[in-house]
């Protein structure tokens, strides 16, 4: 520091300590950094979790869902599935309430196992079946309602309990960063939970009994 | 002195180019650019490399599909012919947009589905495509033939064909496209 720039700094600071009211404004504006890093800091606090009850129509963004119940099978079938694997589904309704169509298994974050369920893949659905048709979906049109299982492989569940926990994230509407002129539907940090009763696999998923 | 001036300049330049460049780019280039072109049902209309002629659609809400199947929706077959201008070739995506501007792709999952077909330069084949769409959709639909995939970055050009719907009382059944004889459409 230059001599002159040293003799303002001790004027300024003179003059900030010279009386009590100044002193102690100066000691609480330096205490301001303090209560923020104590208090979390100014990151958003992440909302908590919501539960919604089983059969409650529920806004995710995305979709209108109403989530219905889960099963746990080793007989679900869709043609080129791979056979010999224990599935766990959840029975839900979606409406895509956007204005293109999802792609229910490679761009949608909506739904997630618990953590607990022994899962061979991802978070979200490796498949996700029509009960009307009990064939893949492939893609959830704008407007129209479909009664679909969502599918995950898993290991575990052997004994399932009378209740599973589906997690359900909200989504919003997102620009890509990385490719201007790109949207899609992105999971936010915001989501609900809801324990799903368990129940019998719908026999239109299943594979035909010998 | 000078010297130091002629650096800062260059420098601001270099910067108010790249602002320049990265305003045009998310304002124009990166905005959907591409041409639309507008035809109506039962004539010929050429977009890019393709000549397309729509001939009608039918919707119900059931469909033969081996079985009969029900949608909670409603199934929507559009008959269309078309053709290249060069090679042969296939159009990247067909799909439906209705009057709020929803967009209604192929569905997967039926075994009849008929994908969108390859055609030959001035050789016309007449098929059917599937969709399945939201009930409230069917009085205002369009069909938009997309010869590349819309990329944001690149110009391209669609064609739309407003279409008529009628209303069928049988399930509606797809079929295979075949090659048409010179002159049919």
């Amino acid at each position: 520091m230059t001599e002159p720039g040293a003799i303002t700094a001790r004027t300024a600071l003179a003059f900030l300590l010279a009386t009590w009211p100044r002193r102690l404004l100066l000691s609480l504006l330096l205490l301001v950094p303090v209560v923020v890093a104590v208090s979390g800091g100014f990151r958003p606090a992440e909302p908590p979790p919501r539960e919604v009850p089983a059969e409650a129509v529920t806004d995710t963004g995305s979709y209108l869902v109403v989530p219905r119940a889960y099963f746990v099978s080793d007989r679900v079938d869709a043609g080129s599935l791979d056979e010999g694997f224990r599935w766990v589904g959840a029975l839900v309704q979606i409406t895509n309430q956007g204005t293109v169509p999802i792609s229910v298994v490679f761009e949608d974050q909506t739904f997630e196992l618990p953590d607990e369920v022994p899962n061979e893949d991802g978070p979200n659905p490796y498949e996700v079946l029509r009960l009307d048709t009990g064939t893949r979906l492939g893609s959830a049109q704008p407007g129209v309602t479909y009664e679909v299982a969502l599918l995950w492989r898993t290991s575990g569940l052997e004994d399932p309990p009378d209740e599973l926990t589906l997690t359900m994230n909200q989504t919003a509407w997102t620009r890509w960063t990385i490719e201007a002129g790109y949207y899609s539907w992105r999971a936010t940090a915001d989501s609900f939970l809801v324990d799903l009763p368990l129940t019998e696999a719908p026999d239109s998923i299943l594979e035909e009994e010998e | 002195m000078s010297r130091r001036w002629a650096v800062a300049a260059l420098l601001s330049a270099a910067v108010v180019a790249g602002g320049v460049a990265n305003a045009i780019d998310d304002r124009y280039v990166a905005s959907g650019w591409h041409t639309v072109e507008r035809g109506e049902e039962g004539a010929d209309v050429r977009v890019a490399n393709f000549q397309v002629h729509v001939h009608g659609a039918v919707t119900s809400t059931r469909l033969e599909d081996g079985d009969v199947v029900t949608s909670p929706g409603a199934f929507v077959v559009v008959d269309l012919s078309y053709a290249t201008t060069d090679a042969w070739d296939s159009p990247e995506e067909v799909v439906l947009i209705d009057g709020a501007g929803r967009e209604f792709g192929e569905p997967s999952g039926f075994g009849s589905a008929a994908r969108a077909w390859e055609a030959g330069p001035d050789i016309w084949s007449r098929g059917t495509l599937l969709f399945e769409v939201s009930a409230d959709a069917v009085d205002d639909l369009t069909l938009e033939f997309r010869p590349q995939s819309p990329d944001a970055r690149l110009p391209s050009a669609v064609l739309r064909v407003p279409l008529t719907v009628t209303a069928a009382t049988e399930p509606l059944t797809v079929g295979r496209a075949r090659i048409l004889a010179e002159g049919e459409r």
